[in-house]
């Protein structure tokens, strides 16, 4: 009898939740299918994310009423492709890393760029990398030692090589993982804190690079795995000195957090714009993609973060003051290095592997030890 | 049908039907089979096929290349000496806690019980953060160990000492609820027995309730063990620089050299090896651990299953003798440290594990609370900007409902199937038994990302990709290890007399679930479900493909949020979704509360 009566209520329970379940899904179906149709882009997150969505999306959809769908799932490029290949792309428009994007090209992932959509000569301000058929070069980062003021005081780091001096610098290190080959140039911060010059960078010595890191090895607690971890490391005092990509510290430095980053030896990459082929809003991506790359909202990004426009044309745009805050101004770009996506997206000498995949193979094996 | 077990033949000798029925126990297997075999094996197997696919046709250089890789194996290494540390320690653990649970007044249970399962409400990667703040080397383990004149703490984080105290706090439920849904059923009367008849408590325990518990120790034990090949996310942060785990290792195959068919080879690779190597321990463990499947528990009152001699030895010799002297003689000795220290062992085991469980979400509730935009601890400024914040934000909000609603749903289904498969299972036919087991166990041992590759390339082209019929599929399948394991564990102790006593007795089949099985399973049913349901709303890995960009869940998004900007918002989300299962709870105590009230106003009002 006291059995039945819970029995009751339990199935009343699980009958209501699916209800709500299926009300709510009624819900969501019927709302963001505005007339003139939506756009799919991943979400990047973070200070990236909302400088493009104060700058990108929220202008465009202003403009054009086009929903752009910041998409939270998992930007990550097997996945996307394994979307693309079961013919049901997650994105439409997708921001991929110069490494990476061989990989969706030779997977022919990618849909080519309508260039008529354009403005008239956006397409050849877009410097000093190229726009491609099929995708568009979209802001320039890099990535440059950071450290704490809090536990450094006045001393500023200069190099890589400062980065391996802990007599001068005490306290514990992080870097990015190889793991990820080009993506957190660990493969060309540890060749260059061994003293090798940066034109001298590829091909990649790997001998020297993993004797350079087994010096840095005690000193080194982890490898970060987010672009957001090296400043969570920083601020929670676990480590002394990061790797860190420039917009990083620049958004956690004015949020009053106590880092420092410097433009000496930072490692220039970029970035590029890409559609999916069997996107099912490529004519809105393409439109969207137009919009992005016009003078106007390329400044208004790196106003928001400091990375820098692809379209060179939004330099007249920008104040002095904040060109110099960019990776690309000529005073920091002076001192950096351009990664060479060239050399990492080629095969490696007598192998049918890329460099990038050697050099992962490489590291997993040396790490594991 | 093969019949059962010798107490199911005695009662069918008094039963007065001359012929007995077919016995059509086996059909409840039907729908797990049906589930697991459409929703499961064909996903990896098409995934499997593709291992062993090339442009030339087969081939089996993917698992070559790994085989013969240093990497690989010392991942593998690496990966079961911390899955056999942290079951150890979580068994043991939860062992402790669940018999101590099963000491103590039924309000305090409750209290306790809540204290367990809490911290599945929280993020994984957000314990992690707060795990660091905890143990890093300016964190609150070392200001304590400061202030008693300690200068120089232990490391504790970024090594493997960090991973396995982030692991045990993340499995320990895992561990303590299945023992605790099975002592919750033993009858204490045989240890009292046992006692009275000069047995001290401890061997009293050893040889009367042990025996009854080592069900649900070794499905404890398998569950953790099994848990932890399939960690990665604890391990990357927690870990030091070179504690790669073979879920890293198979997560880098696949994202950063985007080898599919390799990924799923060193998934094949795992799989093989832990089913060689619980073939081998359940062979070893088997005599002296197993009270047979379908043994009631009474009979092991008498029997004393610990001290049989492993099978296959070829006749007791004097060597043999001695040594089982001698073990008899520590295990009496051990008994007996353990019988007179077994209040602060016990009170040990639970103040460890609620301080294991607990701190870290100490540490994530302040934070909650902090002004600032990163996670420091102590925080410098408090508000509750980041509360405004998630109750603004419909996205935040949105999430929370959907995942509450997918695994909710999920977890009924997958309670209801896993609910008949272990009776089918149990009181089935003896012989698939273990093959059925296997299966049940594999969505736990493979690894989620390859089950998820998988069950992703199959439906993505029928448009199940962000829809939540997508997620519930897959939470369904994911569920089943836990409520089929958990139920079949109380099954097996609870004796089949009962129900066949109902069954001579006329009650049909229904009866007999709805007055035998139901009641007697409830707890058992009801651990099935919270893990079910936990397995869903804590999941990351299946959302990340099945999500897309319209069905987002809660936890793909905290995943995301703090993976791009660590900020105290994952916090918060925290907070709320306590606050939300404390609130059900209390609303749970009110609601039977009143239930009683208006029953006695009623009675009352038919006496007069």
């Amino acid at each position: 009898m006291k059995f039945s009566r819970k029995t009751v209520l339990g199935t009343v329970v699980a009958v209501s939740t699916l209800l709500t379940t299926v009300a709510c899904g009624s819900g969501d179906d019927s709302k963001g299918t505005s007339s003139a149709g939506t756009v799919v882009v991943p979400d990047p997150g973070g200070d990236l994310g909302k400088a493009m969505k104060k700058a990108f999306f929220d202008p465009f959809e202003k403009k054009t009423g086009i929903d752009v769908v910041l998409s939270s799932g998992e930007f990550d490029a097997a996945v996307v492709l394994t979307g693309v290949k079961a013919g049901a792309p997650a994105f439409d428009l997708v921001n991929i890393n110069g490494a990476v994007l061989q990989r969706f090209r030779s997977s022919s992932a990618l849909q080519p760029i309508d260039y008529t959509l354009w403005k008239d000569g956006d397409r050849e301000k877009i410097a000093p990398v190229k726009a491609a058929d099929d995708a568009v070069p979209a802001y320039y980062i890099s990535v440059v030692p950071a450290w704490s003021t809090d536990k450094l005081g006045d001393k500023a780091l200069n190099s890589w090589a400062d980065f391996w001096n802990v007599g001068k610098f005490p306290g514990k290190r992080t870097l990015a993982p190889g793991s990820w080959g080009a993506g957190g140039a660990t493969f060309e911060i540890a060749a260059m804190a061994d003293g090798v010059a940066p034109k001298d960078l590829y091909p990649i010595d790997y001998d020297r690079v993993f004797a350079s890191l087994d010096r840095l090895k005690p000193n080194l607690v982890k490898f970060w795995e987010t672009g957001a971890e090296p400043i969570q490391l920083l601020t929670g005092g676990q480590v002394t000195v990061t790797s860190a990509w420039n917009g990083r510290v620049a958004g956690a430095h004015d949020k009053g957090a106590p880092v420092a980053g410097t433009w000496n030896q930072s490692i220039l990459q970029y970035d590029n714009w890409a559609i999916l082929k069997g996107a099912k809003n490529a004519e809105n991506a393409q439109k969207l993609l137009a919009f992005m790359m016009e003078p106007r909202p390329q400044a208004d990004f790196a106003n928001a973060i400091t990375y820098s426009p692809a379209n060179s044309a939004a330099f007249d745009l920008l104040s002095g003051d904040r060109a110099a805050l960019l990776p690309t101004s000529p005073e920091n770009v002076a001192s950096a290095v351009t990664q060479n996506y060239d050399w990492w997206t080629a095969n490696a000498a007598g192998t049918d592997k890329t460099n990038e995949e050697v050099a992962i193979e490489r590291w997993q094996a040396w790490a594991s030890k | 049908m093969s019949v059962d077990s010798s107490p199911e033949r005695f009662t069918d000798g008094l039963a007065t039907r001359p012929r007995r029925r077919p016995d059509h126990r086996w059909l409840t297997l039907v729908p797990l089979l049906a589930v697991l075999i459409l929703l499961f094996v064909v996903p990896l197997c098409s995934l499997l096929v593709d291992s062993f696919r090339s442009a030339q046709g087969f081939t089996l250089e993917n698992y070559r290349e790994q085989v013969s890789s240093p990497v690989f194996w010392r991942a593998i290494r690496r990966t079961l000496v911390v899955a056999a540390l942290s079951t150890g320690i979580c068994v043991a653990l939860g062992y402790g806690m669940a018999y101590a649970l099963t000491r103590m007044p039924k309000r305090v249970r409750g209290v306790l019980l809540v204290v367990v399962l809490v911290p599945y409400f929280t993020s994984i990667l957000i314990r992690s953060y707060a795990w660091i703040a905890i143990l890093a080397p300016n964190g609150l383990v070392a200001q304590a160990l400061a202030l008693l004149g300690v200068e120089t703490p232990p490391d504790l984080v970024f090594n493997q000492t960090g991973m396995l105290i982030g692991t045990v706090q993340i499995l320990l439920p895992l561990a303590l609820l299945p023992i605790y849904s099975v002592m919750s059923g033993i009858d204490r009367a045989p240890v009292r027995a046992a006692q009275s008849l000069g047995a001290s408590p401890a061997v009293a325990h050893w040889h009367v309730y042990r025996p009854a518990t080592s069900s649900a120790v070794m499905a404890a034990a398998a569950l953790v063990f099994i848990s932890t090949l399939g960690f990665y996310v604890t391990p990357a942060l927690l870990g030091g620089p070179g504690d790669t785990l073979i879920a890293q290792s198979i997560l880098v195959q696949f994202s950063n050299l985007v080898d599919p068919a390799g990924a799923a080879a060193q998934a094949a690779l795992l799989l093989l090896i832990v089913l060689v190597l619980f073939a081998i321990l359940f062979r070893h463990l088997a005599p002296s651990l197993s009270v047979g499947g379908t043994e009631p528990t009474p009979a092991t009152t008498t029997a004393r299953p610990g001290r049989r001699p492993p099978r296959g030895t070829a006749g007791p010799t004097e060597r043999h003798e001695e040594l089982r002297t001698l073990r008899a003689r520590i295990l009496d000795t051990g008994l007996d440290i353990v019988g007179r220290l077994r209040l602060p062992i016990l009170l040990g085991s639970w103040i460890l594990g609620a301080v294991l469980l607990v701190t870290p979400l100490v540490v994530v509730a302040i934070w909650s609370l902090s002004d600032a935009t990163y996670l420091t601890f102590p925080p410098e400024e408090y508000s509750t900007r980041w509360f405004a914040d998630y109750f603004t934000d419909e996205a935040w909000i949105d999430s929370t409902f959907l995942s509450l609603g997918l695994a909710s749903t999920a977890a009924v289904v997958s309670v209801v199937i896993g609910g008949f498969g272990a009776f089918g299972l149990v009181r089935g036919p003896r012989r698939p038994r273990l093959p059925i087991a296997i299966l049940v166990a594999m969505p736990l041992i493979v690894p989620p990302m390859i089950y998820s590759l998988g069950f992703f390339v199959l439906v993505a082209p029928h448009n199940l990709v962000g829809t939540r019929l997508g997620l519930i599929l897959p939470y369904v399948v994911l569920g089943l290890p836990f409520s089929v394991s958990i139920t079949a564990a109380a099954l097996r102790n609870l004796d089949v007399r009962l129900e066949n006593a109902a069954r001579s007795l006329g009650a049909g089949s229904l009866s007999v679930l709805r007055h035998v099985l139901l009641p007697a399973l409830r707890p058992a049913l009801v651990s099935g479900f919270v893990f079910s349901f936990l397995a869903a709303f804590d999941d990351v890995v299946v959302a990340t493909f099945m999500s897309g960009p319209t069905a987002v869940t809660l936890p793909l998004r905290m995943f995301q949020d703090i993976k791009l900007e660590v900020s105290p918002r994952t916090a918060v989300v925290a907070v709320v979704l306590l606050g939300a299962g404390a609130a059900a709870v209390l609303l749970r105590f009110v609601t039977a509360w009143l239930v009683r009230t208006v029953r006695v106003a009623l009675s009352r009002l038919g006496d007069s």
